[in-house]
């Protein structure tokens, strides 16, 4: 199988997958008991004006026309309406999925990148304290819920050191200044740092256990490889040598990454909570209880579009970063 | 008067003698006699029959279906499902307390207990579908503000409503007398009149039990006094749907701070004032702040003028005359009888048929404007409930803003001047993330001094930190623990608004289908909850217990204690419980567990089906 023809098949599974995810969602959701207009019965509506609203909705269609209605709008790039707010679901999401990414692909990337070294760097001291003592840590930071984890830093930094904000992405009165100006004005604010660092730190230390557990058990494995010792034996530097080592022991790092960062979307519900961080979490949160399906739909599908997508890249990656992985049957 | 259990006897049905006849043949033969709620003991549909087996459910787990039950007893009576809403933040936290509270005695009335936690759109769904798997829903009645009149929550627990017909009744309780009642008092004209049917409804109801109150629903809010002057309270304190207190003092900031910052739950801001389908909750805070009507409710509960100088009711009830103050809009142009006839004849057009009973303006209203500052509303029948639900709920709008802006084009999607005459304007808005209004000097009735910014914050720790940390000069919407905290930590530069919602807590039996459908039964659980324990751990003691059986607090304007029976007291009694129980015919085995009395009916009307008025 040539390269061009790898790629091709791969794009059709993406692409299939994705399809397969947003009807699975569709379907599920559909499946429920309960619809937002039943959270307007306990308000007094009464049935006649509730079947308005559904047919408003189009929620008194056969299901295969829904589903049609649903699948034909996701392709023209119409996510459908919020029920709660009336909106489309796409400008009420976009703007959260930013601010979530904003938090979560730099302090993800940083981790990996943090961990990664400090997991090759302890790989390489094997049994010495350091190692023991940094497998400890990450590990129980870990095992503490992220959550939690947030509220500890918040206690330490905000409450008992006064250092940094507990809450929210910018003070309120800069939030709206920065509200009608370009997105990345934000970041020229030192506010703007000093609301992100916290956050920023709990995902980071939450989550650093994956890279560097991998990376050390990696950079293990390899640095017992044959051909290390032939470089050993030419007198390659330490420096140089653990440069080959990392980059031959990344690739598990590498292939983790993009499932960490889509895992983490969902693990930052409960930050951004904890920090009225206005990202995605915090809507799908509100949205699963108002039972505001096209919303909670739509934010499901763009966290698995993100795995699988993240997964196609991380594939498509693996053969340049590894030339050791080829295509089966790839003439090269 | 009981208008479940009793009524249905007299109509003839023994469904424990039709049991006992049978009890000796097979099982299933025994199902299929279980439901004869309408026809004698024929076993007339499935519905009775599938509510029958599971009423056997409880025997079955110690082998005490009918045909074991003790001598002169009915069947045991089942494990206890109360379904309640998982999703409401702060009040969950209440209503998991109150099952702990009669979980924790239940084995001394012989009875067990289960928990179905739901989401609110689960658990509504339930109940007006009468869905027969649970026996008593444990939530509450949101405190909008247009239910300080009782007619929603009064029509709410009418027969119509009752059954498997979509509609929430929460109790499924059916009194056709109350039902009467009900729909004689909102097109009375008379307020004392008026007051004394509803009197003799709340008396029926009352008697009936079909609520178990529990504890009045604390508000708890917090003021940062080196930020804003502490306000004067009143009896709705300071909260997200009430704000009243905070422009009746005059909103001012201190201490070289020079905006009030406040939170509000993210449900709050939505993406147009104008009252659209699903935002009830936020038209409190528009109606309080930016787009005042003629008259509101105060931080007392009580009505007072906001855009109009008076207002005259006609002896018939079917003429309100308004004169108007000088007020303008945000905009600059002043209000006039002109907005006042557009606005209110614009929103009866839209919500004759509304979303809400307590928005429905009357579908005939006219409005005339007589001259610049008087407006004169006019109904072929008197309608009661515009003075005190509708007018104080919809703030007027300026006519020419809002035609321009293409609302009666297009009502459900234009955009919003956002344009009121409230003391308060709208300066920034930002769906789903903060709002900030700035003092107008063009309001009649308050006179406010600083600016506020108004964040969404989902989580009341969240709260409770950026507060303590000085992110927040006013914090709402937080726990009766939340505020303890923030006391103990703040000392004297906290003030700590306590207030109560206007409808109390409570529980609502299934009055469907047994046991909730006995009186005796619901006065029993009625005593085996410790009120008084609720409020220590719950409220810390800020909050009241409610002894009486209503399902508006002793703040609501329509409160009167006068007319309610009292439905258990504020300590639990479990021999009290017991002794209700048994007086009434019910008995336990030598193992301590509850049975029916002998001849107890076990559904009040056919599952899958609605009560017929005439028996009830």
């Amino acid at each position: 199988m040539s390269r061009l023809s790898y790629f091709v098949r791969r794009t059709a599974i993406t692409v299939g997958l994705i399809f397969l995810v947003a009807s699975a969602l569709f379907f599920f959701f559909r499946a429920m008991p309960g619809d937002y207009s039943s959270l307007l019965v306990q308000q007094g509506m009464n049935p006649e004006q509730i079947e308005r609203l559904r047919a408003d909705w189009g929620l008194d269609a056969p299901l295969y026309v829904q589903y049609y209605e649903y699948i034909t709008n996701l392709l023209t790039g119409n996510a459908g309406q919020s029920f709660r707010f009336s909106e489309p679901v796409w400008e009420l999401v976009a703007p959260r999925i930013l601010n979530s990414f904003v938090l979560v692909a730099p302090a993800i990337t940083a981790t990996y990148i943090v961990g990664g070294l400090f997991g090759a760097y302890i790989g390489r001291r094997r049994g010495s304290p350091l190692e023991k003592s940094g497998i400890i840590s990450v590990s129980v930071f870990h095992s503490i819920p992220d959550f939690f984890l947030g509220i500890m830093l918040i206690a330490l930094f905000s409450s008992t050191l006064g250092i940094f904000p507990t809450s929210g992405m910018l003070p309120p009165a800069a939030m709206l200044q920065v509200q009608d100006q370009a997105y990345w004005q934000r970041f020229l604010l030192p506010e703007f740092w000093r609301h992100y660092t916290l956050p920023f730190m709990t995902v980071l230390l939450y989550f650093m256990q994956y890279p560097t557990l991998i990376m050390r058990n990696s950079v293990v494995e390899v640095s017992n490889q044959e051909y290390l010792h032939y470089h050993r034996l030419k007198g390659l530097p330490e420096s140089k040598l653990l440069r080959k080592i990392i980059r031959h022991a990344s690739l598990p790092v590498i292939t983790l990454y993009p499932i960490s960062l889509a895992a983490s979307i969902s693990g930052l519900v409960l930050i951004e909570v904890v920090f009225n961080w206005p990202g995605i979490g915090q809507l799908l949160v509100s949205s699963v209880l108002a039972r505001d399906f096209p919303v909670i739909q739509f934010v499901f599908l763009i966290a698995a579009v993100w795995v699988i997508i993240g997964n196609f890249v991380v594939d498509l990656l693996y053969g340049v970063l590894d030339p050791r992985v080829s295509v089966a049957g790839d003439e090269d | 008067m009981p208008p479940s259990g009793n009524r249905v006897e007299e109509k003839g049905i023994d469904r424990r003698q039709a049991l006992k006849v049978i009890s000796v043949a097979s099982a299933a033969a025994l199902a299929g006699c279980g439901g004869n709620g309408e026809g004698g003991d024929g076993g007339d549909d499935g519905g009775g029959g599938d509510d029958g087996g599971g009423d056997d459910d409880g025997g079955d787990d110690d082998g005490g279906d009918g045909g074991s039950s003790p001598e002169g007893l009915g069947e045991r009576v089942p494990t206890l499902t109360f379904q309640y809403w998982s999703d409401q933040g702060p009040p969950t936290v209440l209503f998991e307390e109150t099952i702990s509270s009669i979980q924790s005695v239940a084995s001394d009335i012989g009875i067990e207990v289960e928990t179905q936690p739901m989401t609110t759109a689960e658990g509504i769904t339930a109940v007006s579908d009468d869905v027969r798997d649970f026996h008593l829903a444990v939530n509450s009645h949101g405190p909008d503000p247009g239910r300080l009149d009782p007619n929603g929550l009064l029509q709410a627990y009418s027969i119509g409503n009752a059954g498997s017909n979509g509609q929430y009744n929460p109790s499924n309780y059916a009194n056709t007398e109350y039902s009467d009642l009900v729909n004689e008092q909102v097109s009375m004209g008379v307020p004392d009149e008026r007051r004394e049917v509803v009197g003799e409804a709340m008396s029926l109801y009352s008697e009936d039990l079909p609520f178990i109150p529990t504890i009045e629903r604390p508000t708890t809010a917090a003021i940062n006094t080196d930020m804003v002057e502490p306000v004067e309270a009143g009896g709705a304190g300071l909260s997200a749907v009430n704000w009243a207190a905070l422009v009746e003092s005059g909103a001012q900031t201190t201490g070289g701070t020079d905006t009030i910052l406040a939170n509000l739950p993210g449900e709050f801001l939505t993406d147009s004032f104008y009252p659209t389908v699903g935002d009830t909750d936020s038209l409190g805070l528009y109606t309080q702040l930016t787009h005042s009507p003629l008259m509101l409710y105060d931080s007392d509960y009580e009505r007072v003028p906001v855009l109009a100088e008076d207002w005259e009711v006609s002896d018939d009830g079917t003429e309100v005359t308004f004169n108007l103050r000088d007020a303008t809009f945000h905009n600059g142009e002043p209000v006039t009888a002109s907005d006042v006839k557009w606005t209110y004849e614009f929103l009866s057009e839209q919500y004759h048929d509304g979303p809400y009973q307590w928005t429905d303006l009357p579908e005939d209203l006219t409005v005339e404007a007589v001259d610049e500052t008087t407006a004169r509303f006019e109904t072929p029948e008197p309608a009661p409930t515009l003075l005190t639900a509708q007018l104080p709920t919809f703030g007027v709008l300026p006519r020419d803003a809002y035609v321009d802006a293409g609302i009666e084009e297009n009502p459900t999607d234009f955009e919003d001047p956002m344009i009121g005459a409230g003391p308060y304007e709208i300066a920034t808005y930002n769906n789903q993330e903060n709002i900030e209004l700035v003092p107008h000097d063009g309001n009649p009735a308050f006179e406010v001094e600083s600016p506020i910014i108004m964040s969404i914050y989902d989580s009341v720790s969240a709260v409770r930190r950026a507060f303590e940390n000085g992110e927040l000069g006013i914090a709402v919407t937080l726990t009766p623990d939340a505020g303890r905290q923030i006391g103990e930590t703040m000392g004297d530069t906290a003030q700590i608004v306590n207030g109560a919602a206007f409808l109390p807590f409570g529980m609502m039996p299934q009055m469907s289908y047994a046991p909730g459908m006995h009186h005796e039964f619901r006065q029993a659980l009625s005593h085996m909850v410790d009120r008084q324990g609720l409020n220590e751990t719950y409220a810390f003691g800020e909050s009241d217990v409610v002894t009486y059986c209503t399902f508006n607090s002793q703040q609501h304007p329509w409160y009167n204690e006068d007319v309610l029976t009292e439905a258990g007291p504020e300590t639990r009694d479990v021999e009290a419980a017991r002794q209700v129980l048994e007086d009434a015919g019910w008995g336990w085995d030598d193992d301590g567990n509850l049975y029916y009395p002998e001849d107890a009916d076990l559904e009040a009307w056919p599952e899958g089906e609605e009560p017929n008025p005439d028996n009830f």
